[in-house]
């Protein structure tokens, strides 16, 4: 049997088992069917209102995420300026912000906007914060999504339009050409934002802790769901049996909807491989629109930083470095910054060296499927997406249960969390190597198999150097998402001694009680992970192959 | 010495039928055809690339059935020249020599095809002509028992096109190895080769 083909019964392997394990086990503590379990939900006090809540947040950070994503997108694609790659930089770099971070962030934010105009944080100004953190975060999806498309369209198409009646306007040309054009791209990226809005973890957790979406239910519940213990796991199972159902119907039906959309896309044949972008001044009414979202993007990371430095005292904020302190010195938390650093690091290094081959192989199956079985080539395309489906806490939980089913001795070891990690972290791998590989010119590994060079050879010397872009792009990818993972290890690891940074950080937020210390010593240790995840975005980005987009 | 026994090949539609081809020890034949024939195709089964429907190759007296290609000893040179565009001039050319060879005959090569003094050239910054040479060398330098060229001037004016191709044909010519040469110009087909045949959408040769 072929190594490729190997990798690919592993992945199916990898991912389904735990899940059916998880769902064996939860079904035979739950003692009810699925159907009773649904319709009863809304009844219990722990899930109440938690659907509606959900689907609220996810629409309505939907649209506000497009209404501030799109003009960005449009700005970017046809225009440049002085400034053009730095600033595009800028505004997809909270795509790769560990989520944990965005949220105290914005918190950061909330607390500076208390001192600012004595604003207290209603449930209403904490539910507007939430949206606004979803649009933040997502907002480089809309880019990546519609920015490629717009920035290589032959301008002659739009200039064709200007002449014909139906396009004497903008407001026309917007309507008859711009949105039919643009629909799929736009729809296919309202779809992704809505499914990670759907399954938002910690920006729900942290900004809202008055409301739960049906992530943070399963996560609460994820404590007792599943032990065979059933006077205490049997509501905490069927809370998460049922959860999850809900969960994964709604995500498959909108990541359905996305693929669909995006398959209408490739009707499109009006790319040019020429920048069709138009050069304008910075210093225009422009500029200072671009420099308004600049703030909007920058603001949240520099609270997050100013406040580490920052202690409530009597009311108002005082400068200290006792956060700092508390941070390295573990004072508060189970362990310190530096433990918790050298775990994350150690997970991230791990995850790079297990998901990029595992990718790698992946992509080069389908790759090589598309041109002898198309119709399993997409199949296996969207199953290895599959865990992109499922979001964090799913695949935390259900490598948890899988496991508490066939060794619980095992649950609790070290590499538990990597399982998760890699089953989170390699469709990206897949997502962004597969559509280098497709545009490798086939006739290079041709013309070496032709001078006599065998598989191997063809690999290293032709292959591999060529996508070594994709692939350093791939590498960053994994490990800051890896860094910054926080629902799986959130549910897998706050009850062990192999702490990752963002675990620490929830762990401070989630203290009972008032200490002032609690915040600026998570805001410190959350700093340090922001300025790692900056500094690897920023050195990675000019290793993205032009005109990528569309693939995170 | 080649030869190609009722080769048949197609996708969604019938590209090759029955086709017979024999090439010589030392020939080299143009394959004359429109855009679609099978030119091309026919090129990509003879070294492996593809594999046909139905019908026999034999090379030397050898069935090349299930030969992998780069096992098969024979060069290419494709349209689009596959030049490696990581490696410089040098290093593509030093991906063709075999592994016990000396170094030394890379430049000897360059030499040979008018390239001296190119070796640390990118290959981004080559005219078509330079690019054209290097391909070949790349292809020839691996010494391969026979060399298929599949439209490898097309891209270039009719002037260098036409001068290149005696230079190409004399190459060849030194090396006593069979090539194809594959073109829709009877001008250059006329200049390249020892015999033509003609390949139409019936597959007819003459």
């Amino acid at each position: 049997m072929k190594v490729r083909n190997l990798v690919v019964i592993s992945w199916i392997i990898l991912v389904i088992l735990p899940l059916i394990l998880a769902w064996n086990q939860l079904n035979v503590v739950a003692e009810r069917n699925i159907f009773e379990i649904i319709l009863d939900f809304n009844n219990k006090f722990q899930t109440k209102n938690s659907i509606f809540f959900t689907f609220i947040v996810a629409f309505f950070s939907m649209i506000l995420t497009l209404i501030i994503g799109l003009p960005l997108a449009w700005n970017l694609g046809r225009y440049k300026w002085r400034y053009h790659n730095f600033l595009r930089s800028i505004f997809t770099v909270p795509f790769v912000m560990p989520s944990i971070l965005v949220a105290m962030g914005f918190l950061a934010l909330l607390d500076f906007l208390d001192i600012l105009i004595n604003h207290n944080h209603s449930d209403e100004t904490r539910f507007y914060t939430l949206l606004f953190a979803h649009a933040w975060f997502n907002v480089a999806l809309v880019i990546r999504f519609c920015e490629p498309l717009l920035s290589t369209i032959d301008r002659s198409y739009e200039e064709a339009c200007r002449l014909l009646p139906s396009g004497k306007t903008k407001i026309s040309r917007l309507r008859y050409f711009w949105l039919p054009l643009m629909w799929p791209n736009i729809a296919a990226s309202s779809a992704l934002v809505f499914v990670f809005s759907f399954t938002s973890f910690a920006l729900v957790k942290f900004i809202t802790p008055a409301e739960r979406n049906l992530e943070v239910v399963m996560a609460n519940q994820s404590e007792w769901a599943g032990l065979p213990v059933p006077s205490l796991s049997r509501v905490p199972s069927e809370i998460v049996l049922a959860s999850s159902t809900i969960q994964l119907i709604t995500i498959l039906l909108a990541l359905s909807i996305a693929s669909w959309l995006q398959s209408q896309s490739s009707g499109f044949h009006l790319l040019s491989l020429k920048d069709g972008r138009i050069r304008v001044p910075f210093k225009s009414l422009r500029g200072v629109y671009l420099l308004l979202m600049v703030m909007f993007i920058v603001s949240p990371m520099i609270s997050l930083i100013s406040s580490s430095f920052m202690i409530r005292e009597n009311g108002s904020m005082i400068f200290s470095l006792q956060g700092w302190e508390s941070a390295f010195s573990g004072s508060h938390s189970p362990t310190n910054a530096y433990e918790s650093l050298k775990s994350s690091v150690e997970y991230a290094v791990l995850t790079v060296l297990f998901s990029l081959p595992l990718g790698f192989l992946l992509a080069e199956s389908i790759f090589n499927l598309e041109k002898t079985n198309p119709k399993f080539a997409t199949f296996l395309d969207v199953f290895v997406m599959l865990p992109l489906a499922l979001s964090a806490v799913m695949v935390g939980l259900g490598v948890l249960l899988g496991l508490m089913r066939t060794e619980p001795d095992l649950a609790r070891s070290w590499w538990i969390p990597l399982y998760g990690h890699l089953m989170l972290t390699t469709p990206f791998v897949v997502r962004v190597l597969l559509p280098a590989m497709r545009n490798l010119n086939p006739h290079l590994d041709e013309a070496a198999a032709l001078l006599g060079a065998n598989y191997l050879k063809r690999l290293i010397s032709i292959r591999l150097c060529l996508l070594k872009p994709s692939i350093i792009v791939a590498c960053s990818l994994v490990f800051a998402i890896s860094l910054g993972e926080f629902g799986a290890s959130w549910v897998v690891l706050r009850f062990t001694e192999y702490t990752t940074l963002p675990v620490m950080i929830g762990d401070l937020l989630s203290r009972p009680g008032y200490d002032p210390i609690l915040r600026p010593a998570a805001n410190a240790a959350g700093t340090i992970l922001l300025l790692i995840t900056l500094v690897l975005f920023i050195s990675v980005e000019r290793f993205r192959p032009l005109g990528s987009g569309g693939e995170f | 010495m080649l030869s190609c026994k009722k080769i048949s090949k197609s996708y969604d539609n019938l590209v090759l039928s029955n086709f017979d081809l024999e090439v010589g020890g030392d020939e080299i034949v143009a394959l004359l055809g429109a855009s679609g024939s099978g030119k091309s195709t026919l090129l990509r089964i003879i070294c492996g690339l593809e594999k046909s429907d139905s019908g026999k190759i034999l090379f030397n007296g050898v069935d090349l059935e299930g030969l992998p290609p780069e096992k098969r000893g024979i060069g290419m040179v494709f349209q689009n020249l596959a030049l490696f565009p990581h490696l410089n001039v040098f290093d593509n050319i030093k991906f063709g020599l075999p592994t016990n060879n000396s170094i030394g005959e890379i430049s000897e090569m360059l030499e040979l095809v008018g390239l001296k003094n190119f070796d640390s050239r990118k290959i981004q910054t080559l005219s078509g002509g330079e690019s054209q040479r290097v391909a070949l060398a790349r292809s020839l330098i691996a010494k391969p028992k026979m060399i298929l060229l599949d439209e490898p001037l097309s891209s270039l004016d009719s002037s260098v096109k036409e001068s290149l191709s005696l230079e190409v044909r004399k190459l060849i010519k030194s090396l006593s190895i069979p090539a194809i040469y594959v073109t829709h110009d009877p001008r250059i087909a006329e200049l390249m080769a020892d015999r033509i045949v003609y390949i139409d959408e019936n597959n007819s040769s003459n």
